[in-house]
């Protein structure tokens, strides 16, 4: 047997795995770093800010005095109510924009943060859906960190479109209260700024060091067997890193705005080899920055904190013929494999073990 | 050994089982990882060594099994798609065929070892075997069989090096089989035997190890090996997933955080354990090697980042145990532990149609299996279990089995989903 696997490595024809891997694969390795502020709302000027309700017997005052407050009295009504605070802005879809809002909600409110723009022929679109984690979260009553890219969130809601001549002209928060709920409720904005990504190439093979938001491998996948992302089955990762001691992060494997595969969740405070695995079984969420066209990308993105240092060892992306399903089938009687299963895995053992016992009962000192 | 007409109608009947199953089921994901490597060998050249995800001698097996297969497909044979699997029908059951033959194996030795029928039989033909080996395609039975011969070995002839080398091996499979080695090694101390067998042991199994690591060296996947095998087992990191503190944990509700060395602790405490009881001579050495292992694998699957099928161990060594003291009801038990952990698993863990049909989003029994809490409910179950079969094991009470144990058994799993599913106790108490 060990002679026919040495004769017969590689001798099939290559019909139902692809693998793509080593360092050849790698078309180009770049961090981005959000380093570039383009507008930042100094937040002193509370004549930018408006405030809107959804009745009209609400009250509400706000303060700018470099913490944008919104203090909200809200009396016990059996329907939600909702305040909003907005203010115009006008930033070009085009500088891929990510807000950095830094809040605090008192507990017990929900609250919500909106974007909203215009294309290039004047027409409105929403960078914001119902169900997205910007939505409807509850308060926490301590400071919380938002790194939202205004294009990703676009894309989400529209799905592909321009973003040439493309602006973000709104931004609103607000604070929601459910039927019934009554009292004073504050909501505290301590930062807001617009910076626009910068991308660094690097040599992946070398060690890189800088203070890093994320890490985009653009794979050079030819694939002549045709297969899609459907076939994807599991990929690897293995690099050594070093964070900030807050960095929790993970691992994207994407086709163009597809995510196709998302590993766990890891930290690295100090320097740490890591072999991350990817699968589509795992996907959970969306990179928080848009990184690429229509190309194969391994994502390596912080949840919170930042990269500090970064080589890669190796990766290996793997595609099957058959991969493993994580869609609902439809066409499926169990009930026939399902009776096979259970006789062979249990009727069947049990029935022939109490045989034996029964013909066996005085073996105890008896051979076999 | 010659085997007679009724042991072997019980092979040949546990064997047409698990070659009924094998080709229609499966574990998608496991396969899929087992499958990757090997059509990557056979269709690219490519050694997957560095991204394989146990150890390497297990790759090695599946390549030696894999031939044959590959052989035959070059010959014309056609070979199909099941539903949802990730491996085609015949590759599957060429995938799952050396734990199968290993099952096989652990029921000849059990059979040499106790001289009796009906111990073997209760493994063979445990559905838990049957489950991992023929269904899930997982490789316990692999590194259980070098272990259970190296025990036998031990027992029966005398032969400390041969034994020792055998837990060498069944180490280089699942890291598990070490534990015996640990114990060999203690063994050769107490009895000061340093001079003679200690270094053969030692270097010869060391000797196994470097075989086995070598490629993998060589490929570049060291630091993979370590990172998510050997730093893993050990508790110094997490490895590939996060970390998980097994059935405890899940009962208590730790959370994952940081490292937690519990194994370097268990194995320690088993050889401590194993070496007190050998210097004052109470049992014979083979049946304290077997208990001490049995010991360790319990250990094991209560207090570290532990896996179902790691509940195997526990099967052919209870039965092994049972027989040198002379506890039926230990084997028996055993029998019954490994019916409830099949029915565990499928339900509560992987979901019926997983491992069925290879998908996971579809539930044939909701009732049983779409359950809130299901995680949390294996884990009470579970635990439970162990418990009952430490009971059986070193109670002076429960020497025999009862029948009564399996209505029992039922009623437990039937007040624990009460408790757990409807009424939702792990959700009030903040456990899930």
């Amino acid at each position: 047997m060990a002679s026919m696997v040495v004769v017969l490595r590689g001798k099939s024809q290559q019909t139902t795995v692809l693998n793509v891997s080593n360092l050849n694969s790698l078309e180009s390795a770049n961090y981005i770093r959000l380093n570039d502020t383009i507008w930042q709302d100094p937040l002193s000027n509370a004549s930018q800010w408006h405030v809107g309700y959804s009745q009209p017997n609400m009250t509400a005052r706000i303060s700018a005095n470099g913490v944008l407050k919104l203090n909200a009295t809200i009396a016990s009504e059996s329907y939600p109510q909702a305040v909003n605070l907005y203010r115009s802005v006008n930033f070009s879809l085009a500088q891929n924009p990510v807000l950095f809002i830094s809040l605090e909600a008192s507990v017990g409110i929900h609250y919500g943060i909106r974007v909203a723009g215009e294309d290039g022929s004047g027409t409105p679109f929403q960078a914001w859906s119902e169900s997205s984690y910007l939505q409807h979260r509850s308060g926490l009553g301590r400071t919380e960190n938002f790194t939202i890219s205004a294009i990703l969130e676009a894309y989400k809601v529209n799905g592909i479109f321009s973003a040439g001549g493309s602006s973000i002209t709104s931004l609103l928060f607000y604070i929601e209260a459910t039927p019934g709920q009554t009292g004073q409720f504050v909501l505290n904005v301590y930062g807001l700024r617009v910076v626009a990504p910068n991308q660094y190439p690097f040599n992946a093979a070398n060690p890189v060091q800088d203070t890093i938001d994320e890490i985009t491998l653009t794979l050079n996948s030819t694939n002549d067997l045709g297969y899609t992302d459907n076939q994807f089955a599991q990929g690897y990762v293995d690099y050594y890193v070093r964070g900030t001691a807050d960095l929790d992060y993970t691992v994207y494997y994407m086709h163009g705005l597809t995510v196709v595969g998302q590993g766990f969740e890891y930290s690295a405070p100090s320097l740490t080899y890591n072999i991350a695995t990817f699968s589509a079984s795992k996907i959970t969420n969306y990179p928080p920055l848009l990184a690429g066209n229509n190309t194969f990308l391994i994502v390596l993105s912080p949840i919170r904190g930042s990269f500090l240092s970064f080589q890669l060892g190796g990766f290996s992306v793997r595609y099957l013929s058959q991969a493993p399903s994580t869609s609902a089938p439809t066409d499926i009687d169990p009930s026939i494999i399902l009776a096979y299963y259970l006789i062979f895995l249990f009727v069947t053992p049990v029935a022939v073990v109490i045989l034996v016992s029964r013909l066996f009962s005085n073996e105890t000192n008896q051979d076999s | 050994m010659k085997l007679t007409k009724i042991a072997s109608a019980v092979l040949l009947c546990g064997l047409g089982i698990r070659l009924g199953l094998a080709p229609f089921t499966g574990h998608p994901g496991d396969i899929a990882l087992f499958v990757t490597s090997q059509r990557l060998f056979y269709q690219t050249s490519t050694i997957d060594l560095k991204y394989f995800p146990t150890l390497p001698t297990v790759y090695y097996v599946q390549l030696l099994f894999y031939a044959p297969y590959q052989l035959l497909r070059l010959a014309g044979m056609p070979d199909f798609q099941y539903y949802y699997h990730t491996a085609m029908m015949i590759e599957s059951l060429f995938l799952k065929l050396p734990s199968i033959l290993c099952d096989a194996g652990i029921f000849v030795v059990l059979l040499s070892f106790t001289r009796k029928l009906i111990p073997a039989t209760l493994f063979f033909l445990n559905p838990f075997p049957i489950l991992l080996s023929a269904v899930w395609g997982t490789y316990d039975s692999m590194m259980l069989f070098p272990l259970i011969l190296g025990l036998y070995i031990f027992a029966t002839r005398n032969s400390r090096t041969t034994s020792t080398l055998a837990f060498v091996v069944s180490g280089s499979l699942k890291l598990f089989g070490f534990v015996s080695f640990a114990l060999a090694v203690c063994d050769s101390i107490i009895r000061r035997r340093s001079r003679d067998e200690l270094p053969l042991e030692i270097l010869g199994g060391l000797a196994i190890v470097a075989v086995a690591l070598f490629p993998v060296f060589l490929l570049g996947g060291f630091p993979s090996f370590l990172q998510v095998l050997v730093y893993r087992f050990i508790g110094l990191s997490s490895g590939i997933g996060g970390t998980h503190y097994g059935l405890i944990g899940e009962i208590l509700k730790i959370e994952p955080s940081g490292i937690l060395p519990t194994l370097p602790v268990a194995v320690a405490l088993t050889c401590v354990g194993y070496s007190y009881e050998s210097a004052r001579a109470k049992q014979s050495r083979p049946i304290l090697f077997v208990k001490w292992t049995f010991v360790a694998g319990i250990a094991f699957n209560l207090f570290s980042a532990s896996q179902p099928q790691w509940l195997l161990w526990l099967i052919p060594l209870g039965i092994l145990y049972g027989s040198f003291t002379g506890r039926t009801g230990l084997q028996y038990f055993a029998y019954l532990f490994g019916a409830v952990a099949t029915f565990l698993t499928i339900t509560l863990l992987q979901g019926i149609a997983y491992m069925l049909i290879g998908n996971s989003t579809a539930f044939i029994l909701g009732y049983v299996e779409s359950i809130p809490g299901s995680v949390f409910l294996y884990a009470v179950m579970t635990t439970t279990m162990i418990v009952m079969l430490c009971g059986y094991s070193f109670s002076k009470k429960l020497k025999s089995f009862r029948l009564e144990i399996v209505p029992l058994t039922v009623l437990l799993y039937l007040q624990l989903y009460f408790w757990i599913v409807i009424v939702g106790a792990g959700r009030i108490l903040g456990v899930y």
